[in-house]
């Protein structure tokens, strides 16, 4: 059995990153491999935002990418610095900065780089998923 | 097979210096590998070359400018810059033409840029773990 | 050996040159999203049968992307068609994954 570390760096909707890298987790998970991590970057950390509203005839990514890790508990961390000046900012963070209310789906860790470094060494692999 | 055990990355980066995210995703990501001690190379290539270019002044514009995070990349043990031969042709720019000590504000000893070719990219990504692509 | 993936729907941009250029013996190609649309193209497909200079390497289609697309029947054969689970495998029978663009 391998680990892939799987980074996420596009937002829902606007490319289709997200969709194809969603794909390659599952296809992981089915293959019987393990995800080690999956690490949303740039506009990627809108897959965890609690605040997106899908266009109507389309899948709901960021509750799918959701169910994906509670199902499979895996860890998915959100990068600080990307998320903050996106607005995708959890309870912690809303109440430091005096924000209206915190936007993370559960299950979605915000935290650091060192989070894709620990990652990078590793993981089997690293895929990574752009714009 | 080769290096299944190496702990190199490579990080590469083809934007413009005024592109929104990737130029300071990329130099926050390879900062990050660095201060964690893993050896990191940059590569800029195509319109990343034009990252490197001196005389640049964001504050002309009231924008940053990431020609002066450069500069750090010394501190953080990064003394050369891997920059793609081709992409400098094709603006028409030499190595007289890149970041000089002056644009780096740094008394030390000035960042090293190196021409690379694609054979040579092609050993660099041989021999690491992983590589970036911004 | 290294797979590369390229999502761009055409091959004449600078990251494709040099994503080509720095192919080594043993890496492949995998066309995913809008990617699958440079299998159309004429100078791609002939890239593909390599030449004099340059070698010809194995390229793989993400067979979801092609069918979403309507262009799974118009594409030559050195293009191999692939899913996702061979994706993953591909991912293991080479080093590491290179995302151009």
């Amino acid at each position: 059995m391998s680990s892939f570390a799987i980074i996420v760096r596009g937002a829902p909707y606007t490319s289709q990153a997200s969709l194809s890298a969603y794909r390659f987790a599952n296809a992981v998970l089915e293959s019987g491999h393990s995800v080690y991590r999956l690490f949303f970057y740039q506009d990627g950390v809108y897959n965890a935002s609690a605040q997106i509203v899908p266009p109507q005839d389309e899948m709901h990514l960021p509750k799918a990418w959701q169910q994906l890790i509670a199902t499979h508990e895996l860890d998915a961390v959100v990068c600080v610095a990307s998320a903050l000046k996106r607005g995708v900012v959890d309870d912690k963070e809303a109440a430091r900065y005096e924000l209206a209310c915190g936007s993370v789906l559960p299950g979605f860790v915000i935290s650091g780089l060192g989070q894709l470094v620990d990652a990078t060494i590793t993981a089997d692999r690293v895929v990574t998923f752009s714009p | 097979m080769a290096n299944l055990k190496s702990d190199k990355v490579v990080f590469m980066s083809s934007t413009s210096p005024w592109s929104p995210s990737d130029p300071s995703a990329c130099m926050d990501s390879l900062l990050t590998f660095a201060v964690f001690d893993i050896p990191a190379t940059l590569v800029l290539h195509g319109e990343g070359v034009l990252q490197v270019v001196k005389n640049q002044n964001g504050s002309i514009l009231g924008l940053k400018t990431l020609a002066k995070t450069f500069g750090a990349l010394g501190l953080y043990g990064i003394d050369e810059v891997m920059v793609e031969a081709r992409a400098l042709q094709h603006y028409g720019l030499s190595m007289h033409d890149l970041l000089d000590a002056a644009d780096m504000e740094t008394a030390d000893q000035p960042l090293r840029f190196t021409s690379i070719t694609p054979a040579q990219l092609a050993s660099l990504i041989a021999d690491s773990k992983a590589v970036f692509n911004f | 050996m290294t797979l590369h993936t390229w999502n761009k729907a055409r091959t004449s941009h600078p990251s494709f040159e040099l994503c080509r250029t720095s192919m080594a013996p043993g890496d492949a190609l995998l066309l995913l999203e809008d990617g699958v649309y440079s299998a159309l193209e004429l100078a791609f497909v002939q890239l593909l049968q390599g030449s004099e200079q340059d070698s010809a390497y194995p390229c793989y289609a993400l067979a979801a992307d092609l069918a979403a697309r309507g262009i799974s029947a118009k594409i030559p054969n050195s293009v191999n068609v692939v899913d996702y689970m061979d994706f993953v495998a591909l991912c293991l029978q080479h080093d590491r994954v290179v995302n151009w663009a």
